[in-house]
């Protein structure tokens, strides 16, 4: 789709121009070694003075053909240890549900930041994944615990 | 313990798409609902320039060729892949496709602007805005954007032409017929009928025919279409490549003179600086370094520069005094023959002859050296003159040709009046001439090319300083000449004025002595006789040619004195006699505006007038 396509293209000069520190975004090569424009490889560092803070997460974005009508789906490769992480890596975060709070004008940076905001700050509200929501509503010492290893396990270079 | 897990706000996978029916349903109302405003494309709407449509209060039609219709035929712009030459505000971005707005549509709900196609493809989904999603009825809350300055900063970004190879930029507004009928690089249907491949249009020629037959690269061999060897030389081809004899460098081979020319470092060259003396020339990266480590003909290159400057504004100058000075010849000329031909008599055109002296005089200032210099100006300036030699000899400025004219120079120095240079400096000095002063003065042999560089640049400066007085002097003298004449020909038409006005005293007088005769004439019994030879006692030759109406005019003033004495005996009546009196006065009143024009042309003024005026002017004397 033209739209999309365009859009995307938009997304990436935007994001090459300006985007914040410690993340990147960039476009999958296929087989070929075309660049896919619709199959983002993204990091996202944890926030800094959280228990986050040192790691870096690598994403999988993928545009629908409606993109930017709809929203793009947002995974963790590998799967991340988190309350609102389903055990594929799929991302629950409101911005991301065309039912909710999705917009077309959402851009690429917002999603990422909106991800580094969700990691340190959980919502209980929609749960995806039950071991890491147990263990955030019952043992936060031992979901802390995880949660560093997790960061040991994903170290920013 | 277990926890029970509250549902999920999202489905595992994603999210739901929209079942097709919904789908359906939202697409149907857009073709039923909307079309009247988002987009009703007929056939008609395709070559119509976006701006008519929207004034003309049309419904909102998108052009067919835009790529929304389905049935796409022709290639068309996509106005949301194009690359904009400058940075565009971000408040003209779409906030859906993140380009500026192409066909904008704003919602009536809250005011949020989106292209055309965009907010379509976002309610395909959602009937709610993109932006705050409130909800949004297709066919009512969605009208044009109509705001002209959004519309006009939008048609004029500028934009670059999307068809490759083209560099055109243009406003966008422009830019469809550009693509359309322009573009060199626009595809277009190939040229043979029987072919259905498109072609660029600069390709596009019946002489040569169809050019999509398959050919081998003569290089690398491969098979392609023939239209396509260009694109596939510039981009692919391997055995294009060419080795630079210079450098080694693999380069495409079309490029190679390119990169011989400005870019190969290892390549024999030149100083740039050669044009002002420098014999260097080495590698290019040698004279590179040569130029950082600063030339020493640099400075030179500057002060040529600087005199081909100056050379330019001496010219300048020297079309400007020539002009100047035709016109000053011209109003000498022109005022001599003034003087003669007008003024009232001799003592004025004499006035004239020394008031121009004069103003020579005043022009002049009370040195010599100017005086000098005028007269060297009314002689059609020889020493300029001599110099427009020497500076077209010096047009083309190399260095030996410097040498060469200097040289020249000095021998015609040393050829002239003067036995040596220095005694001609002197003389020149006590000559006090202005212009050959610093030019000539400095005669000795030159040491170095420099210095002789230096003195051509201060002779140059002096010149112009010398041009700039006499361009002030004789502004002055013109702007005096011009003075003086105006003045005279002030004094004329105060003089003229003045006779005017004695003129208009003495008709005045006569008229009023008329009526006064006529008035003892009727109404004390005088005779007519009196007035007659009164009349022409003084007033000459006006009186003289009013003798054939006077008849008349005693008739009337007769009749006239007979009215009144018939009102006066009849007595008592005082206030009819008023009444008749001021409707007279209105009526003079309004004679005498209306016919002053013919007074002054005719010496016979009608009895009736002649009475009026007399009346409006000096009533006492009745």
């Amino acid at each position: 789709m033209a739209l999309c396509q365009n859009r995307l293209q938009e997304e990436r000069k935007q994001w090459r121009k300006d985007h914040p520190f410690g993340f990147y975004a960039r476009p999958q090569k296929n087989a070929q070694g075309v660049l896919d424009l619709k199959i983002w490889e993204c990091g996202i560092p944890g926030k800094e003075k959280t228990i986050w803070e040192g790691g870096l997460f690598k994403l999988t974005v993928t545009f629908p053909d409606e993109y930017p009508t709809k929203p793009p789906k947002c995974k963790f490769v590998p799967p991340l240890f988190h309350p609102n992480v389903y055990p594929s890596g799929t991302v629950c975060l409101s911005i991301l549900n065309e039912e909710e709070a999705w917009k077309p004008a959402i851009t690429m940076k917002q999603i990422l930041l909106g991800i580094q905001d969700l990691l340190n700050d959980p919502n209980p509200e929609s749960p995806a994944q039950a071991e890491a929501y147990n263990l955030f509503k019952k043992d936060r010492v031992e979901y802390e615990r995880r949660i560093k290893r997790v960061v040991r396990e994903n170290v920013a270079p | 313990m277990s926890f029970e897990m509250p549902p999920p706000n999202t489905p595992e996978e994603g999210v739901a798409a929209p079942t097709p029916s919904s789908r359906a349903e939202a697409r149907r109302i857009l073709v039923s609902g909307v079309p009247s405003t988002i987009y009703d494309s007929p056939s008609s709407s395709s070559g119509g320039s976006r701006r008519s449509s929207v004034a003309d209060d049309a419904p909102y039609q998108l052009p067919s060729r835009w790529g929304h219709t389905q049935d796409q035929t022709e290639p068309g712009i996509d106005y949301q892949a194009l690359d904009y030459a400058q940075q565009v505000d971000e408040a003209l971005l779409c906030p859906i496709c993140h380009t500026p707005f192409f066909l904008p549509m704003t919602t009536k709900t809250c005011g949020h602007t989106f292209c055309a196609s965009c907010l379509d493809r976002a309610l395909e989904t959602q009937h709610a805005c993109p932006i705050d999603r409130r909800p949004l009825d297709i066919s009512r809350d969605i009208s044009q954007t109509r705001t002209r300055v959004i519309l006009d900063q939008l048609d004029r970004l500028q934009v670059k032409c999307p068809n490759i190879g083209c560099e055109y930029v243009c406003s966008r507004e422009l830019l469809h017929a550009h693509v359309e009928r322009y573009c060199e690089y626009t595809l277009i249907r190939c040229p043979d009928p029987h072919c259905d491949e498109t072609i660029c249009r600069k390709d596009a020629r019946p002489e040569n025919g169809c050019l999509h037959h398959v050919t081998l690269c003569p290089y690398c061999e491969m098979a392609l279409t023939f239209n396509d060897l260009e694109r596939h030389y510039d981009q692919e081809c391997t055995g294009q490549e060419a080795e630079c004899p210079h450098c080694g460098a693999v380069i495409v081979r079309h490029r190679l003179a390119k990169h011989i020319a400005t870019d190969c470092r290892e390549v024999e060259t030149h100083c740039k600086f050669r044009s002002a003396g420098c014999k260097q020339s080495a590698r290019r990266k040698d004279i590179e370094e040569h130029q950082k480590d600063g030339c020493v003909y640099e400075a030179i290159a500057k002060l040529m520069q600087a005199r081909e400057e100056d050379h330019k504004i001496i010219n300048e100058l020297k079309g400007r005094l020539n002009a100047l000075d035709g016109r000053t010849r011209h109003l000498e000329r022109y005022g001599g023959g003034g003087g003669g031909g007008g003024g009232g008599g001799g003592g004025s055109s004499s006035g004239l002859g020394e008031s121009s002296a004069h103003a020579r005089a005043a022009a002049s200032p009370s040195s010599g050296r100017t005086t000098n210099t005028l007269n060297n100006l009314n002689r059609m300036q020889p020493p300029t003159s001599g110099y427009a030699d020497v500076m077209e000899a010096n047009q083309n400025i190399t260095l030996d040709d410097l040498f060469e004219t200097f040289e020249n120079e000095n021998n015609h120095h040393i050829d002239s009046n003067y036995s040596s240079p220095r005694a001609a400096a002197a003389a020149m000095a006590s000559e006090a001439s202005p212009i050959p002063v610093t030019y000539n003065s400095v005669s000795q042999p030159w040491e170095s090319a420099e210095e002789y560089m230096l003195a051509q640049f201060e002779a140059m400066e002096a010149k112009i300083e010398d041009l700039r007085k006499m361009m002030v002097e004789l502004d002055g003298r013109h702007t005096m000449r011009l003075v003086n004449d105006t003045m005279r020909m002030n004094e004329q038409i105060a003089e003229l004025g003045s006779k005017v006005g004695v003129l208009g005293m003495h008709t005045t007088w006569l008229m009023s002595m008329q009526r006064q005769s006529r008035g003892q004439q009727s109404g004390a019994g005088s005779t007519p006789g009196n007035t007659r030879s009164n009349i022409t006692n003084t007033g000459g030759s006006s009186g003289g040619s009013g003798s054939g109406s006077d008849g008349t005019a005693d008739n009337r003033g007769n009749e006239e004195g007979r009215n009144r004495t018939t009102t006066t005996t009849a007595g008592g009546s005082g206030l009819s006699r008023m009444a008749t009196q001021t409707q007279q006065d209105n009526r003079n009143r309004t004679d005498g505006e209306g016919a002053r024009g013919r007074y002054l042309n005719t010496s016979d003024i009608p009895p009736l007038r002649r009475n009026s005026v007399g009346r409006g002017e000096n009533p006492p004397r009745l």
